[in-house]
């Protein structure tokens, strides 16, 4: 009795690595996904806001997004775009920084804002 | 078996031992949110309130659990006054719990601090989940990678502390 409980913990405590390990690496491909055509979506909920070539930018801009959710200021520069504020109570959205290469998008959850780059040229776009 | 198990000898009993509970959760979960974290993922928080989740299930009925987990989340969506945030909340408060309650029944009450790995990798599933039915996007499933590589550290803090508060014979 007391043997197989070890040997239930053991086992327990290997998927529990494996686990770790597996989502270590699905992490670190989320963050270093390479894109070469970056282009950038931003999406209110479901709806499509603007679609921006970030290759094709010279001289960076932002864009005010107000919505009724509330608002945030979109920095777009060459080949990376971020939210640098926002009104929204915990600004994740703006800790997250810039993004550009990489497959995780921006989101600011309160305003339901969410920003993704990804490669347009591209039959690589992985989307499950 | 080291778990202490409890029966209660009154409804005025249960009322108060659920409604002491939920105190418990609701100070943890407040608290918790004034912890700045080292590193900003969107979704990303210890999750401690989940000891309180793990120990009723544990020492009491699942549903008792229920109860106490569902009154948290309500009026920690009350305080926290997001509703977005409560929907979040909510999916993956009910899906960590239908699979930390499966386990625990399977396992017969052993392996406690594994219930605390899965209820925290499933929180974050169900967080997505619902993230997938706002945005009607899946690219919101990249956050499940990075999300789940730091479940398996939260979760192994708040089911050894649940585990460990399991084995105590604490007097009803």
């Amino acid at each position: 009795m007391e043997r197989k409980h070890i040997k239930s913990t053991v086992i327990l405590a290997f998927v529990t690595l494996l686990i770790f390990v597996v989502s270590g690496a699905a992490a670190w491909y989320s963050y270093h996904k390479n894109n070469a055509d970056k282009t950038a979506y931003i999406y209110h909920g479901d709806e499509l806001l603007y679609t921006i070539d970030l290759n094709a930018v010279t001289e960076p801009y932002t864009i005010e997004i107000n919505t009724e959710d509330g608002s945030n200021t979109v920095e777009v520069h060459s080949g990376a775009i971020g939210v640098t504020d926002a009104d929204c109570p915990d600004r994740i959205c703006v800790d997250t920084g810039f993004i550009g290469d990489g497959a995780m998008p921006v989101i600011c959850v309160p305003h339901r804002l969410m920003i993704v780059v990804r490669d347009r040229g591209g039959d690589v776009d992985v989307q499950i | 078996m080291s778990m202490c198990r409890y029966e209660f000898r009154s409804k005025t009993q249960r009322l108060c031992v659920l409604a002491l509970m939920t105190a418990f959760a609701l100070i943890i979960f407040t608290v918790e949110a004034q912890i700045p974290l080292p590193v900003h993922v969107q979704g990303l928080k210890i999750g401690l309130a989940n000891v309180i989740t793990l120990y009723m299930l544990c020492a009491f009925s699942p549903l008792d659990a229920f109860a106490v987990l569902a009154m948290r989340i309500i009026l920690g969506g009350i305080f926290a006054g997001q509703a977005v945030s409560f929907i979040y909340s909510l999916c993956g408060g009910v899906l960590a719990f239908a699979v930390m309650a499966v386990f625990l029944k399977l396992s017969k009450g052993r392996n406690i601090w594994f219930a605390g790995v899965l209820g925290a990798i499933f929180h974050n599933i169900g967080q997505i989940s619902a993230a997938v039915v706002i945005y009607r996007t899946f690219y919101v499933v990249y956050y499940l990678g990075v999300l789940t590589f730091f479940a398996v550290i939260t979760g192994l803090l708040t089911g050894i502390t649940a585990q460990l508060l399991a084995g105590r014979k604490f007097r009803l």
